[in-house]
């Protein structure tokens, strides 16, 4: 996204946001304030809890994408951030009923995936230098009480590893950024009691999650991809 | 799974019959002993393949083996082959993508064997030629995640109560394409990699139950991938050539074997791990 290696991460770069608010509210601050200029590409803003192939399929994904593209005059990165809020609420998986976890689970899955495809549609003609999938590090450790969060989380996070193979060929990087799933809820409450990180606090969007992103767009890291960066604050030390 | 839908729920006990010879189910022979003496085993989608491998592997251990399949004629051999040699099974005519079927594999497992050890979600839709992934059509798509995302959850609800009562084991057959991603098979990457998180999720869930849960990547020489080959050589002396161990696993000897050590007290301090059994082709 930077305009060289000793220009601040970020500037000048023209990035389109999908995900769920508030959290793709923060995140655009954060993208901002580094010199980005950020577009929101989300058919169901306003309605985060859809995920019917008819509210969000393809093909209006595609048009949304389309609609930021163009608002920005050209791509530089993408950065999808996209949590159901079901997910986040803290219940064992027993607990769960089908219609949840069609809904909140393989509904995210399905909506994600959808992007992917659409975003696949348009990446040889846009070539941006970076797409990001932001999720959380549920994936990587598994979490208590949040196995639909960390089924979808895990499965985004392998196809971010496919896409990368893929769209290499354009130029194009794709990596993961794991963060906690405290990121996404708006208010201060962790529902899933994560107590043993070392760096405490929920973690602020703007602050710990967009320099990555930023980051991971400059031609600095143009040799990074089908990588995950975790920015959890300790939270996850598998690596 | 391959082939049409079925409409699922007959359950037939073949334990009679003679020896079918099914030299790709058993190329090698199991390793047999008693790791699994008196433990019951249900296995989804073991009318061949991986699926019909693990099955002949628990029974070469002493396993009671429940075999389902979308057809139950298609498990006939497997379950055959199990009685001949010895061993206790049955078949249970499943489409894992129907919850009612899942149930009530599980609940005729029950019924005949006393209980509930191990369950082995080993299903998987049609995975569909290479492509990109704007390119997987949507029926491709729903097809994984029914087979894979879905029907996980419905084998782990309903297994759960039977692994808590004996302290039992749940195992998910994935892929490295779930590790690491795939370059033409995407979808296959997400749900695999879906079924790993759901995994370590639930091996922290159900781990103060005493409840296992791993997942188990092969790499096996199976008749789909033998169709392959025979349609293009290349692939198979590209897939040597990056396999350390030089040979494609047997679905028996060598899957069935990492499968027995997670259905057994061998493995009884591993959880929330993937077992990548492929003869050193993917190293973490």
């Amino acid at each position: 996204m930077g305009h060289g290696p000793t220009g601040p991460a970020g500037a000048g770069a023209r990035v389109i946001v999908a995900g769920l608010a508030p959290f793709t509210e923060w995140l655009t601050a954060g993208l901002s304030a580094a010199g980005a200029t950020v577009r929101l590409a989300d058919p169901a803003d306003g309605h985060p809890g859809a995920v019917h192939p008819d509210d969000v399929g393809r093909r209006p994904v595609g048009a949304a994408l389309d609609d930021a593209a163009r608002s920005l005059g050209g791509v530089d990165a993408v950065v999808h951030a996209w949590v159901h809020p079901e997910l986040l609420v803290a219940e064992p998986l027993v607990d769960v009923p089908a219609d949840r976890w069609r809904r909140a689970c393989e509904g995210s899955l399905d909506r994600i995936w959808w992007f992917a495809q659409a975003l696949g549609d348009r990446v040889g003609h846009w070539r941006p230098r970076s797409v990001v999938f932001v999720i959380p590090t549920a994936g990587l450790s598994g979490l208590t009480n949040g196995a639909m969060l960390a089924t979808v989380a895990e499965g985004v996070r392998q196809l971010a590893k496919g896409c990368a193979t893929q769209w290499g060929d354009h130029g194009t990087t794709v990596n993961a950024v794991a963060t906690r799933s405290t990121l996404w809820l708006p208010g201060p409450g962790d529902a899933f009691a994560l107590t043993d990180a070392p760096v405490p606090g929920a973690g602020d969007p703007a602050v710990d999650v967009a320099p990555l992103v930023a980051l991971l767009g400059d031609p600095a890291a143009s040799f990074l991809t089908a990588a995950t960066l975790v920015a959890d604050g300790g939270l996850w030390r598998g690596l | 799974m391959s082939g049409n839908p079925v409409s699922g729920g007959s359950v037939s006990s073949p334990e009679s019959g003679g020896s079918v010879s099914s030299p790709e189910l058993n190329s090698t022979g199991p390793l047999r002993g008693n790791l699994l003496d008196g433990r019951t085993v249900l296995v989804t989608g073991a009318a061949g393949g991986v699926g019909a491998g693990i099955v002949l592997a628990c029974a070469a251990q002493g396993a009671n083996v429940v075999i389902t399949a979308r057809v139950a004629d298609d498990a006939a051999p497997v379950a055959e082959t199990v009685v001949a040699e010895g061993g206790r099974s049955m078949v249970v005519e499943c489409d894992v993508t129907r919850r009612a079927d899942v149930d009530r594999a599980v609940e005729a497992a029950v019924e005949r064997f006393g209980g509930l050890d191990v369950m082995v979600h080993n299903a998987i839709g049609t995975v569909g030629p290479p492509r990109d992934v704007g390119e997987v059509p949507e029926e491709t798509w729903r097809t994984m995640m029914d087979t894979a995302v879905g029907a996980s959850f419905s084998c782990a609800q309903a297994a759960y109560p039977h692994l808590a009562a004996r302290r039992g084991s749940l195992v998910f057959l994935v892929s490295t394409a779930g590790v690491e991603g795939n370059r033409w098979l995407p979808a296959y990457g997400v749900v695999k990699g879906a079924q790993r998180g759901l995994a370590k999720s639930l091996a922290r869930e159900w781990g103060p139950a005493g409840v296992r849960v791993n997942c188990l990547a092969p790499l096996a020489l199976t008749p789909a991938m033998e169709r392959t080959y025979r349609e293009n050589p290349v692939l198979e002396e590209r897939l040597l050539a990056r396999t350390p161990l030089r040979r494609v696993g047997d679905p028996t000897r060598d899957i069935g074997s990492a499968a027995v050590f997670l259905a057994s007290e061998l493995s009884c301090y591993v959880t929330g791990q993937t077992l990548v059994a492929t003869g050193g082709g993917y190293m973490a």
